[in-house]
């Protein structure tokens, strides 16, 4: 934050929220200055990630044949116009992770919660935060984490798919629009004042705070000096945190219209559940697309519980259906919900395809994982072997698509597809959790 | 239909066992040790483990039995697990004993679970533990008298050996201290008044006035400008009361919680000033007796008749029709209602919740039409420019669907609880007084005349920090903060606003967050009187320490015997000990479970929002009535009273009680209730939400009752098979009789499944039942298998029901007793048990025995035993 900075320019940018035209005039006057340097590369690779609980029908999902010549699904057919820019990927697993309903848990962590001795559960750090703590500078948003139901959930039944590097579970947001006025809506200038007056007392708050640590610390014990460290440490992060935010405060957020966007749907609304998936995928498109953020979680349900999907003409709810015992009725249900839910990937996919970005579209560089943590398999049980993964996009970020890799049972674990995800945002890891390499045929 | 199986959950509980292994003297693994696994390893392993060859590249001989060392502990968890699984040693090969291979491999597990634990040890201390998320809340309550919970928001905290106040566990994150900052500052708004106390209004509704459409009052009060919003938002429109389009009667709109129901209310408004605000609503019930529930469905049914079956007979012929259903069909009908105690209807449930969905309370209004009643219900709004308000008010009683053929339910003439809402009124800002309590916590007298701002400044963080650190505090202490005073003093318009940054800095120090214990000297170290007191206090009241305890640690008079059994007197008198009924016994017996995965509704439709509260509520009342009133624990296990409401008792079957209040109810002869194994609470905690998982509650019984956790399942233990070949209505003991002839997974099971098999007669929701259910959602017929509730144990008593393995618990009185005094310790102190803590158990438990078996006994000896006193 030094005196070098570039003043912004007060000229904001339009985005309609549902239109044809998105091209987005970027001026290198209007991000901060640190972000210059990425902005000038041009458009940056993104990462977005999306969670279906209770896992899927797996007989009606398993493609047929391997590599470019697969053949779709009954359930992948609903993402057929896509085929060129998606790859599915079977036989990948957590071999850590204990199933049952903590899917949603370790997804994106690869975690054994029960693992970690002194702990009765202990997650660990997710994916998508892996990323966003290097891109994550670059941009307003760090990371942007939704789900249908809100906050963190409880362990073992979490509503957010991400955890920061200390294991803390992220809370999520729900509300389109909460999202829509985080992402878009500026302070007025009013309570921007006050906010500058705000960082600065927490700055003198946490100064005085570390202070008291400092001498404090001289009279504990040894085991009592590692806990008072943890403090220190986590008061000098917020620091860095409190600096990052004053930093971003003249720098107008991307004016972006609520035309289109229904703002107001609610994942519980009977009849409103599409429009609800699709506004909050709508708000993913823009907070990319105006690089608010590159990195998104999304879980579109919470496991064990809910979805009772009475507009596609089912009687029991996603969890029920799930614990199928093999009923061919109830396998029929699943069917329907997945299929639902394709569609939705499908229009995701749309949306970013529709924007094109210099030489290639959005979607070119933003790889979307769909998935879930568990696999009902065919008895009905949540199995985290063999769960449902789906790649869509990234084709200009090296991911070769348009296939089908099959692995076997049990052998590869998903972190190495997190690794290879982690490589292509062009960042130097080689590990994550239980990774054994990268996934081989991806890229 | 077979319901669908489920093991998945099966092996978290015994994962979630606390890694400190207890002492079972009679414990195969005890008698076995390193000798025992070297003879083993030669009689089956070496030939191709061994000196000679190292199949796979493991060697056996020579592992030595240091648990500690990382790859030796691998090697070991190598072995056990190909044991368990049965892979080794290789079919064709001399096969071993099963009992010896299970004693082998628990005895390699505990070893395994007792490094992992000495690694964590804390050497029988405490470490320095930060409040966790209920102690900030209720320490900020005691400490400022503002009752928000702010540490809502903050990541839910680790539990670690079965609770969220183990020090060791309890980390600070960035994230955290982000929150911790963030709610002082919040904190300190609220608790500090600025100006004059801010206006009230008052807003009166008469709900009825809106009953077929929404009204937009035309007419002025007092007052109701306030609520005006201007035009762009509501095109024109000021605020609206909801129309409900139901029944009004004698001038009160009428709800009967039935489907598609709208609330009464009112919405689209704004108010004027963010703050506290009362809502009150005046409100009646009516309640339909059994006779005119059979009245009202053989009017529904007849009708139906009418006017669909028979609508083209003659009069006549409809009336003998008539009488020929009333004598045929109708009392296999009104047999159901006249039985089924879910129509012995309770008071309506009056839910009151904001437009943005926060429950500001649901309550059971019994109020009769001849007096209603007012019932008040508070909130936070907030005055937002860009939002509107709303208040909503429902019925949220629920008639379950129980009939496959149900229509009926949702005619409007069937009776059922009725809500009648007469007006609701909204009050705010509401304050009792002015300045509020919290302001004068801060400032109990104004600055004197002519005095220096800095001089009062110091007064007011003085006696702050005093209450805020639990402790007397330093000169220096006190000018450091004061140095931010002045910092920030030119920045700020007034003096309030300039002394909330050091009051936020206070609330986010680390003497604030943890309860700090310095190390004055090596080795273990009497506490001071202060430090004695935060622990006795976060201990019973999970909270800061109250004048009284201030008072004696300022004298130095708390540390001694008879001073520290006075006060878990006074203590456990003060409605403060309701902390340690809900974090202790509801992290002990896993009451925060409780819903997570909840019964579906498709198969059991009577469970909803009431009953479940009621289940949590049930076993929190009977751990409280047994505290309260010097009641033996051992009426934990089995006792001839239950803790009761209408809603439970209508759910167990157990009739006349009345009101939503809980209250002690004798059991009479045959409720096959009494003790927490056959509460709801338990029984729905340890199910799957689809079907009962006799596994799981075995694993319940041997963690929490017994405190002999088993060891974590091979790596290969799957799901139970959906079906068994050549058994069409395969019950879960058939399914689990089809895994357990597995032999590696035999050995566990035996000790695990007959004690989840004696519950059995419990469904998934702690239902009674007799007989599995395999029709349409679950519906029992004729020929469906009868439950069989019997089991060996290993030692070769047998079981049959609930009642016989109450009856082993009981006979197994030590172990109880000893798994309880662990658990009750590992909340006192903070932190795991170790071996070395063992004798003070058992001390504990002699105490406890000679002193009425009683809770209050057990606190007591805790509280002035050496571990509690020292550091």
């Amino acid at each position: 934050m030094g005196a070098s900075r570039v003043k912004p320019l007060s000229r904001r940018t339009f985005l309609r929220g549902l239109g044809v035209s998105m091209a987005l005039p970027m001026l290198d006057a209007m991000v901060p200055a640190f972000a210059q340097s990425a902005q000038a590369a041009g458009p940056q690779p993104r990462m977005v990630f999306l969670y279906v609980p209770n896992g899927v029908n797996i007989a009606k999902w398993m493609p047929g044949g391997a590599g470019a010549a697969f053949e779709l699904s009954p359930t992948l057919n609903a993402l057929a116009r896509h085929r060129r820019n998606l790859t599915v990927l079977t036989g990948l697993g957590h071999p850590n992770s204990q199933g049952g309903h903590s899917g949603a848990d370790t997804w994106l962590t690869g975690a054994d919660l029960h693992g970690v001795s002194g702990y009765d559960y202990r997650n660990s750090i997710s994916v998508d935060q892996m990323a966003a703590e290097a891109v994550g500078r670059e941009t307003r948003i760090p990371s942007l984490e939704l789900s249908s139901s809100g906050g963190t959930g409880k362990p073992g039944h979490s509503h957010t798919l991400s955890f920061s590097r200390d294991a803390v579970p992220l809370p999520a947001e729900s509300r389109p629009r909460a999202v829509f006025q985080r992402l878009f809506v500026d302070d007025t200038g009013a309570s921007r004042q006050a906010q500058k007056q705000r960082f600065a007392d927490d700055q003198s708050i946490l100064d005085a705070v570390l202070g008291q640590a400092n001498s404090l610390q001289r009279k504990l014990g040894p085991r009592d000096k590692q806990k008072m460290d943890e403090y220190m440490t986590s008061v000098r992060e917020v620091e860095r945190r409190v600096e990052r935010l004053e930093s971003w405060l003249d720098v107008p957020k991307p004016q972006v219209t609520t035309d289109g966007l229904q703002l107001d749907a609610m994942p519980d609304n009977r009849g409103d559940r599409q429009t609800y998936f699709r506004t909050m995928l709508d708000l993913i498109v823009l907070a990319v697309q105006t690089d608010t953020t590159r990195v998104c979680t999304f879980e579109l349900g919470r496991e064990a519980a809910g979805g009772n999907y009475d507009e596609l003409g089912l009687k029991a709810n996603h969890h029920e259906l799930s614990h199928h015992g093999g009923d061919a009725q109830m396998l029929d249900g699943l069917f329907k919900i997945d299929c639902f839910l394709l569609d939705q990937l499908g229009y995701f996919a749309d949306r970013l395809q529709a924007a094109q970005e210099g030489d290639a579209t959005m979607l070119d560089r933003t790889m979307v994982l769909y998935g879930s943590g568990m696999n009902s398999g065919e008895g009905g049980g949540h199995s985290p072997k063999n769960i449902p993964t789906l790649m869509l996009g990234g084709h200009a970020l090296g991911l070769k698509l348009g296939q089908h890799l099959q692995f076997t049972d049990g052998r590869v674990p998903m972190s190495n597809l997190f690794v290879s995800m982690l490589q292509s945002m062009s960042l130097p890891i080689d590990r994550f959790m239980d990774s054994t390499g990268t996934t081989t045929g991806l890229i | 239909m077979p319901r669908p199986a489920l093991l998945a959950a099966v092996w978290c509980g015994a994962w979630m066992a606390a890694v400190y292994a207890s002492a079972q003297s009679d414990d195969a693994a005890q008698q076995i040790d390193a000798g025992a696994a070297r003879a083993f390893f030669r009689q089956h392993c070496l030939k191709c483990h061994g000196e000679q060859t190292q199949e796979a590249k493991l060697r056996l001989d020579g592992l030595a039995a240091d648990f500690a060392r990382g790859e030796v502990a691998e090697r070991w968890t190598e072995v056990m697990d190909r044991l368990n699984s049965g892979e080794m040693p290789p079919p064709e090969e001399p096969q071993p004993d099963a009992q010896r291979v299970v004693a082998i491999t628990e005895w390699i597990a505990k070893s395994l679970a007792q490094a992992a634990a000495d690694r964590q040890s804390s050497g029988g201390e405490a470490v320095l533990r930060r409040l966790n998320r209920d102690e900030y809340n209720n320490t900020i309550r005691d400490l400022l008298a503002v009752d928000f919970r702010p540490g809502d928001t903050f990541p839910a905290d680790p539990p670690a050996h079965g609770f969220d106040n183990v020090g060791a566990a309890l980390q600070i994150s960035p994230l955290l201290m982000e929150k911790y900052l963030k709610a002082a500052r919040e904190i300190v708004d609220q608790a500090i008044a600025t100006g004059e106390r801010p206006p009230s209004y008052s807003w009166h509704l008469e709900v009825e006035e809106a009953h077929r459409s929404n009204v937009f009052p035309g007419r002025q009060s007092a007052g109701e400008d306030e609520l005006w919003v201007p035009d762009r938002i509501t095109l024109g429109h000021r605020y609206i009361i909801k129309g409900s389009g139901q029944e009004v009667r004698d001038g009160m709109v009428v709800h009967t919680g039935s489907q598609d129901e709208w609330g009464s209310g009112f919405r689209w408004f704004r108010v004027p000033n963010t703050g506290r605000y009362r809502v009150r609503v005046r409100a009646a019930a009516r309640v339909p007796s059994r006779q005119e529930v059979l009245d009202s469905v053989q009017r529904i049914m007849l009708q139906r008749n009418v006017e669909r079956d028979w609508k083209d007979d003659s009069a006549a012929e409809q009336e003998r029709k008539k009488a020929q259903w009333l004598a045929d069909e109708w009392p296999q009908i009104a047999e159901h209602f006249r039985t089924d105690p879910i129509y012995g209807y309770g008071a309506p449930r009056m839910k009151v919740a904001t437009e943005g969905r926060i429950v500001l309370g649901e309550v059971s209004v019994d109020a009769t039409v001849d007096a209603p009643q007012v019932y008040e219900f508070d909130c936070e709004l907030t005055h937002n420019p860009a939002e509107t308000q709303g208040i909503d008010i429902t019925n949220n009683y629920r008639v379950p669907r129980l009939l496959e053929n149900n229509w009926f339910l949702h005619h409007p003439d069937f009776a059922r609880p009725e809500l009648l809402v007469d007006w609701v009124e909204l009050e705010g800002i509401y304050a009792d007084e002015w300045p509020p309590e919290s302001h004068l916590r801060l400032f109990p007298s104004p600055p004197p005349a002519g005095s220096r701002e800095i001089d009062y400044a110091r007064e007011v963080l003085a006696r702050f920090m005093g209450r805020a650190y639990r402790r007397p505090v330093e000169q220096v202490e006190v000018d450091s903060m004061l140095s931010l005073f002045g910092q920030v003093r030119p920045h700020k318009e007034s003096f309030e606003e300039a002394i909330k940054v050091p009051l936020t800095a206070v609330l986010s120090s680390p003497h604030f967050l943890f309860l700090v214990e310095p190390a004055t000297a090596e080795g273990p170290q009497s506490l001071s009187d202060y430090q004695i007191a935060s622990r006795l206090s976060y201990f019973l009241w999970s909270s800061m320490p109250d004048d009284a305890l201030f008072t004696l640690a300022a004298e130095g008079k708390l540390s001694a015997t008879d001073a520290l059994r006075k006060q878990v007197d006074r203590m456990l008198a003060d409605p403060r000990s309701g902390a340690l009924v809900r974090n202790f016994a509801g992290q002990w017996l896993g009451l925060r479970e409780v819903g997570s995965n909840p019964p579906v509704e498709s198969l059991f439709p009577r469970y909803d929002s009431h009953l479940e509260e009621s289940m949590v509520r049930e076993s929190e009342a009977f751990f409280a009535e047994i505290l309260q009133h010097d009641l033996s624990v051992m009426n934990l296990i089995q006792s001839d009273f239950a803790m009761l409401n209408e809603r439970l008792a209508r759910f167990y079957g157990i009739p006349e009680v009345r009101g939503d209040r809980f209250r002690r109810v004798d059991l009479p002869e045959g409720a096959r209730r009494g003790g927490v194994l056959t509460q709801a609470s338990v029984l729905t905690l340890t199910s799957n939400g689809t079907r009962t998982s006799p596994v799981v509650r075995g694993v319940w019984i041997l963690e929490n009752l017994l405190g002999d956790p088993p060891p974590p399942p091979p790596p290969d233990a799957g799901d139970l098979a959906p079906s068994v070949p050549g058994i069409d209505k395969a019950t879960v003991r058939d399914r689990l009789e089809a895994h357990r002839r597995i032999p590696q997974c035999a050995s566990c099971h035996q000790k695990i499944d007959p004690l989840g098999f004696a519950l059995e007669n419990f469904d998934a929701h702690g239902r009674w039942r007799d007989q599995y259910g395999f029709g349409y959602e679950g519906r029992v017929h004729g020929d469906d298998p009868v439950v069989d509730a019997s089991g060996r144990l290993p030692d070769g008593r047998r079981l049959d029901g609930v009642e016989s393995l109450q009856a082993v618990l009981l006979a197994d009185e030590d172990r109880f007793l000893a798994c309880l005094t662990e658990k009750m310790m590992i909340y006192a102190l903070g932190r795991g048990l170790e071996a070395r803590d063992r004798p003070l158990r058992d001390k504990l438990v002699a105490d406890m025995k000679a002193d009425g078996y009683t809770l209050r006994s057990l606190i007591k000896s805790i509280v002035t035993s050496e571990a509690f006193l020292t550091k």
